[in-house]
């Protein structure tokens, strides 16, 4: 992981350990798993239109994919994903699907640098696997609204402005 | 005020589950925050008025320097805090003073890329450590800055409530750094801020005599005064304080972001950490090889705020 | 010796209660300032600092601004002395005693500056755990009470000796005195280290702000000694040399010129690389983001520097004293703008990350520092009712004629 930094002032080893990483589990979080329930009985569709009856609220834009829902949707097996060679994943390792595009991504967030974190920095840590963040239909992150603005200095008027001052430098 | 997007009970769009999940790592993390839908609440609230009473009490006048205390002395002290928080407010704090770990050395590091200034961490900060509404104190402050400059003074902490992150800007949260050659450590005449060897940069607010030398020689406009009284409404208040860091505070004296000690100190991530919806805070011990900030510090470009000045920060920006 | 002393302490106190109506109405113009300053100050003390206009980013505003002008002014006491012992300067030996008496006053005015800016005043004893010498506000308060006793030892000791009929020992005194010409311009370097020490404040991190402010004391400082001395002369009947105003209008006519070339240099500096740093020094000269508030007052105290040079200079000017007093006045208050609030406010501006917050002192800030400078000039006065009778020998212990 690299050189000490030099700017340590201790020459004690650190605690240990540091505890072990979980990833949270996808699978119990989706609604409508297992899949299979609806689609075992239904011929898959990879032709690209506008969804009438279910998953209505799918809206697919992420980058231009070719093959529709079964770029990661496996047809034969619709409770799993697939990646570019046909090697299965569950919704649980997703992000391994996530990552054999975005490479680097996926190395920052197995270090923890990328993505969220939960827990203890001197324990146990749960890290969120990519959907829990970007539905990987629509994976922009969203726009948020920002908590208030600070308050200005109480001698600031709202518009910007100073309060008269009242006797200036003297 | 902006308010957060309230949760529908319908399927959650993208916004609403990441604000869910938001909420749900606070909730984990069992402290007592409530997440800003309060709109009412706070003008509503009966502010109790805050430890500023004029005349202090001759065992405040006497009391030691922080480290000149005894542990008989912490613990008469901190029993009687709590006592003085319970009887004026009618909340049950506990407050503890945990010291720092040995081969700790604390280090935070801010993903630019992905801040997107919401702001979160500002609020969770002042709940944790119970900073006032009214008079508003908040120890972080998020800079909006145009992509393209890194420039300071071209920046603006009051961009308003559209939504973030606005097209072509960037966001940097500035705090305390806990920089390893401090100028406020330095400024004070009566020793009253020191560097612990964690690298937490404390202050003890019942020696600070509040000259405010350290707020001018900080160059990140990390340091807070109390001009006056602080106000906390009861139900707001977190219980779980720490002697140097989230204790009940008065007016005249200086404060600032300790890193949470009082959780930190104890293995846990700081509120701020805990609060960002997008995941660009990184915290962790500097001395440990497997830690993340460790990772980030040896493959990311990171870079510190006015390095030219060598404070030496403890707070690294990067990009992704 | 301890009896002689205490009728000495009861002379001089029976002589700052005699005086004309003039003087007791003086007296009572300074106790009302006083009184209004106290209740300002109660007012402050009751509700916390937020009485004054000061803020995060704005942490210093009018208190600091006025100490530390008069920590320059109470430098400016070895002006008199320099010449005097050092040079031998026989025309400023009679004087020295009542330019030091003013620094004695002047320092208790700066004392009391810091203690009105504080938050807790009331934990002042706090400062037996001094950051000492890391911390330049604790040298601060080392050198400036040193300088206090320094002077309140070797006047009380001068008139004490004079109010006895005795000469001075001059072993007693003399190395006190060029003791406290080393002090006098250590108070006022200790106080711009203060300043330019630190980094976070770019208008302040120069160089140059030590001397120029030794510069600007040392013009601001003898043009108050001159007034005095006027008053002096004027209305206490203590015979001061021309000669005496006139070595102190020398020293202002050189100091005066080189504050105003230490300041244009500066301003030279800061603007022709056009480089960010010198955001504070356009804020002051001419406003920054639409904010402008200390435009006007820098320069006309560019403009009062400027004329107290000229009038200082010129002989056909000078020799009028009344002009003379007029460039005392410009240079005083030229001096303190752009020393006090031209100086201390800009580093502020813009702040650390930026902001621009403009700053004017409130009401209860004016109200304070205005009786703290009636504060200093009561002192002044009752210490000069009571030092001027015994230079002039008519306040003795034994009053009979002088030897």
């Amino acid at each position: 992981m690299g050189d000490e930094p030099q700017r340590l002032h201790t020459s004690l080893p650190p605690p240990a350990p540091s505890g072990s990483v979980t990833v949270d589990a996808r699978q119990p979080l989706l609604p409508t798993y297992p899949c299979s329930r609806c689609h075992q009985d239904r011929t898959p569709d990879p032709r690209e239109r506008k969804l009438t009856q279910f998953h209505t609220q799918k809206v697919l834009d992420h980058g231009t994919l070719g093959g529709w829902c079964y770029r990661c949707h496996t047809k034969d097996d619709i409770d799993k994903l697939h990646l570019s060679d046909g090697t299965l994943v569950s919704f649980n390792e997703a992000y391994e699907l996530c990552g054999s595009c975005h490479g680097d991504k996926l190395r920052d967030w197995k270090a923890g640098i990328h993505g969220l974190t939960t827990g203890y920095w001197l324990g146990d840590r749960t890290r969120r696997s990519c959907p829990a963040c970007h539905d990987p239909h629509s994976p922009r992150f969203p726009l948020m609204t920002p908590e208030h603005a600070p308050a200005l200095p109480r001698t600031v008027s709202a518009s910007g402005v100073e309060p008269e001052e009242s006797h200036g430098p003297e | 005020m902006a308010r957060s997007d309230p949760p529908t009970p319908s399927v959650p769009t993208p916004g609403e589950r990441v604000e869910k999940l938001v909420e749900t790592r606070l909730e984990e993390s069992g402290s007592r925050r409530t997440f800003l839908k309060l709109a009412g609440l706070a003008a509503a609230t009966t502010a109790v008025s805050g430890c500023g009473t004029s005349a202090p009490t001759s065992e405040e006048f006497f009391r030691q320097h922080y480290k000149k205390l005894t542990p008989e002395d912490k613990e008469r002290i901190f029993r009687l805090i709590e006592d003085e928080t319970l009887a004026r407010t009618g909340v049950a704090t506990h407050i503890s003073d945990p010291p720092p770990i040995d081969g700790v050395e604390f280090a935070y590091a801010l993903n630019l890329s992905v801040c997107n200034g919401s702001r979160r961490c500002v609020e969770a900060c002042a709940r944790e450590n119970n900073l006032p509404d009214d008079p508003e104190m908040r120890y972080i402050r998020v800079l909006e800055i145009d992509a393209g400059t890194l420039d300071l003074d071209e920046s603006t902490p009051n961009y308003g409530t559209d939504k973030v992150p606005a097209k072509d800007k960037f966001y940097l949260p500035v705090q305390c750094h806990q920089c390893d050659h401090p100028p406020c450590v330095r400024a004070c005449p009566v020793g009253a801020t020191w560097k612990e060897p964690d690298g937490i940069v404390v202050v003890d607010y019942s020696w600070c005599i509040g000259c405010r030398f350290c707020v001018v020689a900080c160059p990140y406009f990390a340091r807070r005064f109390n001009w006056q009284a602080p106000t906390v409404a009861p139900e707001r208040i977190n219980p779980n304080q720490g002697y140097l860091s989230n204790r009940p505070r008065f007016k005249g004296v200086v404060e600032k972001c300790t890193f949470c000690l009082h959780r930190t100190r104890k293995g846990r991530m700081p509120a701020c950490l805990e609060a960002c919806p997008t995941g660009a805070r990184k915290f962790g011990n500097l001395n440990d090889p497997n830690s993340e900030i460790r990772h980030i510090i040896s493959t990311k470009r990171v870079y510190v705020l006015k390095e030219e000045l060598a404070t030496l920060p403890r707070f690294y920006y990067f990009f992704s | 010796m301890v009896l002689e002393f205490l009728r000495f302490l009861r002379a001089s106190g029976g002589a700052m209660m005699r005086g004309s109506r003039n003087y007791y109405l003086w007296l009572l113009f300074l106790v009302a300032w006083i009184a209004l300053g106290v209740l300002a100050y109660l007012h402050q003390l009751n509700v916390g600092l937020v009485a004054t206009n000061m803020v995060d980013q704005v942490p210093w505003g009018a208190y600091i601004a006025n100490f530390t002008y008069l920590v320059g002014m109470a430098a400016a006491a070895v002006m008199l002395v320099i010449p005097a012992y050092v040079y031998d300067d026989h025309a400023l030996h009679e004087v020295v005693v009542l330019g030091e008496l003013m620094a004695v006053a002047v320092l208790v005015m700066c004392l009391s500056f810091v203690m009105v800016d504080i938050g807790r005043p009331d934990r002042f004893w706090h400062f037996v755990r001094f950051n000492w010498p890391a911390s330049m506000l604790s040298w601060d308060v080392i050198v400036l009470n040193g300088y206090l006793l320094l002077n309140f030892y070797i006047t009380t000791y001068l008139l004490f000796s004079k109010f006895r009929g005795k000469k001075p020992d001059r072993k007693k005194y003399v190395p006190f005195v060029f003791l406290a010409i080393g002090w006098a311009v250590s108070i006022h370097t200790v106080t711009a280290f203060l300043y330019s020490g630190m980094g976070a404040r770019p208008h302040w991190n120069a160089a140059i702000l030590a001397p120029r402010f030794l510069a600007s004391a040392f013009a601001a400082g003898p043009s108050m000694v001159i007034i005095a001395l006027t008053v002096i002369r004027d209305r206490m009947g203590f015979p001061v040399k021309d000669k005496a105003i006139d070595r102190l209008r020398q020293i202002v006519a050189v100091t005066m010129m080189i504050n105003l070339f230490f300041f244009f240099s500066e301003i030279f500096t800061e603007l022709y690389s056009f480089k960010e740093h010198a955001a504070s020094m356009r804020y002051l000269l001419f406003g920054l983001k639409g904010h402008h508030l200390l435009v006007p007052y820098i320069w006309a105290a560019v403009t009062l520097d400027v004329f107290a040079a000229i009038v200082f200079v010129t002989p056909r000017l000078h020799k009028n004293h009344n002009v003379l007093l007029v460039g005392c006045a410009a240079a005083i208050v030229g001096v303190w703008v752009e020393k006090g609030m031209g100086l201390v406010i800009p580093g502020f501006v813009p702040s650390p990350l930026g902001e621009v917050v403009e700053y004017a002192p409130s009401f209860t800030e004016f109200c304070v520092s205005a009786a703290i400078w009636a504060l200093g000039a009561l002192l002044y006065t009752l210490l000069l009712k009571a030092a001027v009778p015994i230079e002039l020998g008519k306040l003795r212990l034994n009053p009979e004629p002088a030897e």
